[in-house]
């Protein structure tokens, strides 16, 4: 099992380099993707997020002993879905204009994968504690990723910063970076980065395919 | 109990209970929430479509002074307010790329005269569809003859890009349009 020692800092600190769910785990790119092109809305969904993954995360792992296997995924979409609902209906109440400016991004976090991926690799198998922290280092993980790809497309793009002008009207534009390829674009450089920053800090961790995760279950009975 | 007896609820009564339990305390959860934000919910959607209404309105500077209309036939027309000098505001509602509801308030002076455009395309693709509600698009309309109906990309330019959502725009401008000469 996945006890060994584990600090609650590391937990914590996991999502936002070593286990970036965006740029090493390659989970929710789809949301990553589309809300990008401005700072703001990247923020508005980083928060969003994150009180979803936290509260869904908390709720799996007082019921993992409760939910049995063969009904796990409907019960867990079940949870997301209703947390994101109420979510979606606070913000439409008290944040109008970042309600508006999510549209259809935020009813999309129901199946966001980083959601249901952490209640299966991590929620439904440690203790309510270890998965909230897990819940928000990922959170913030997810965050900075949006926030630091949608810098990078609105300046360059749009000329804007947080919808302030930093680069004057008169220079040309990449107008590319606002649009679907220009996404791709800094995905793959933020990836990179990512991977190059994870070198410099420690020894790369050896990373398993998803056979090899069903091996290593089979070792384990 | 019986070892069969066991494993029978454990592989099928179990989990039916438990997804039917969370699944009610989910909904009775939902509802609770429904109850609290509806009202506020409502309370905004009034206003913004009343300061809507206003914009597209250069004569009316209160929206207390608008009278609403409701005796209208036409589809997809979801309201209709009257100003005391005759103008006319109407709010069609069609549907876009994907279902999402384009929302077109569009107001008349007493001559059919267009006196101002309002669209909600929030609910279009960012960046794409929602471009149709951007204002150096929109001004090509700017006093145009709200009597009669239009054709895009003959009377007027589609976003380009957008054809989706254009078309959703000038379906509900038509709407308005159709309405205007129902009640005129």
């Amino acid at each position: 099992m996945a006890q060994e020692n584990k600090s609650k800092v590391s937990i914590l600190t996991n999502g936002i380099i070593k286990e970036n769910p965006v740029l090493r785990l390659v989970l929710g790119t789809c949301s990553i993707l589309a809300v990008t092109t401005a700072v703001s809305s990247a923020l508005g969904m980083g928060a969003a997020f994150t009180f979803v993954l936290v509260c869904s995360n908390i709720m799996i792992s007082l019921l993992r002993k409760v939910i049995p296997g063969k009904v796990h995924l409907p019960c867990y979409i079940v949870i997301i879905a209703g947390f994101v609902t109420i979510v979606q209906m606070f913000m439409q109440a008290y944040m109008e204009s970042l309600y508006n400016a999510l549209g259809v991004f935020l009813p999309l976090i129901v199946v966001n994968c980083i959601i249901l991926g952490r209640a299966e690799m991590f929620a439904c198998k440690n203790s309510v504690v270890d998965s909230a922290l897990d819940g928000v280092g990922m959170g913030i993980g997810y965050t900075l990723t949006a926030t630091l790809m949608a810098t990078l497309r609105e300046v360059l793009g749009s000329g804007t910063w947080l919808g302030f002008q930093i680069i004057p009207d008169s220079v040309a534009k990449i107008s590319i970076m606002t649009q679907a390829p220009g996404a791709f674009f800094c995905y793959g450089i933020l990836m990179a980065g990512c991977v190059w920053l994870e070198g410099k800090l420690d020894a790369r961790i050896e990373r398993k395919s998803c056979c090899d995760l069903d091996n290593l279950k089979k070792e384990a009975e | 109990m019986s070892k069969s007896a066991n494993s029978s609820w454990e592989t099928a009564g179990k989990p039916i209970v438990v997804l039917t339990v969370i699944s009610l305390i989910v909904s009775l959860l939902l509802a609770l929430v429904n109850g609290m934000t509806a009202p506020v919910i409502a309370e905004n959607t009034r206003r913004t479509t009343l300061k809507a209404y206003v914009s597209v309105m250069p004569s009316v500077s209160d929206a207390a002074t608008l009278e609403e209309v409701t005796d209208y036939t036409t589809a997809n027309v979801t309201g209709v307010v009257k100003a005391p000098d005759g103008g006319i505001a109407i709010k069609a509602e069609e549907k876009g790329f994907d279902g999402g509801i384009l929302t077109v308030i569009m107001g008349f002076d007493a001559n059919g005269a267009e006196t101002g455009i309002w669209v909600d395309a929030s609910t279009q693709t960012k960046g794409i569809g929602s471009n149709v509600s951007t204002d150096d698009y929109l001004a090509q309309f700017n006093g145009m003859d709200g009597t009669k109906n239009i054709v895009m990309n003959q009377d007027f330019d589609a976003y380009s890009g957008a054809t989706i959502s254009s078309t959703a725009l000038f379906a509900a401008i038509n709407d308005c349009i159709n309405c205007f000469n129902e009640l005129a």
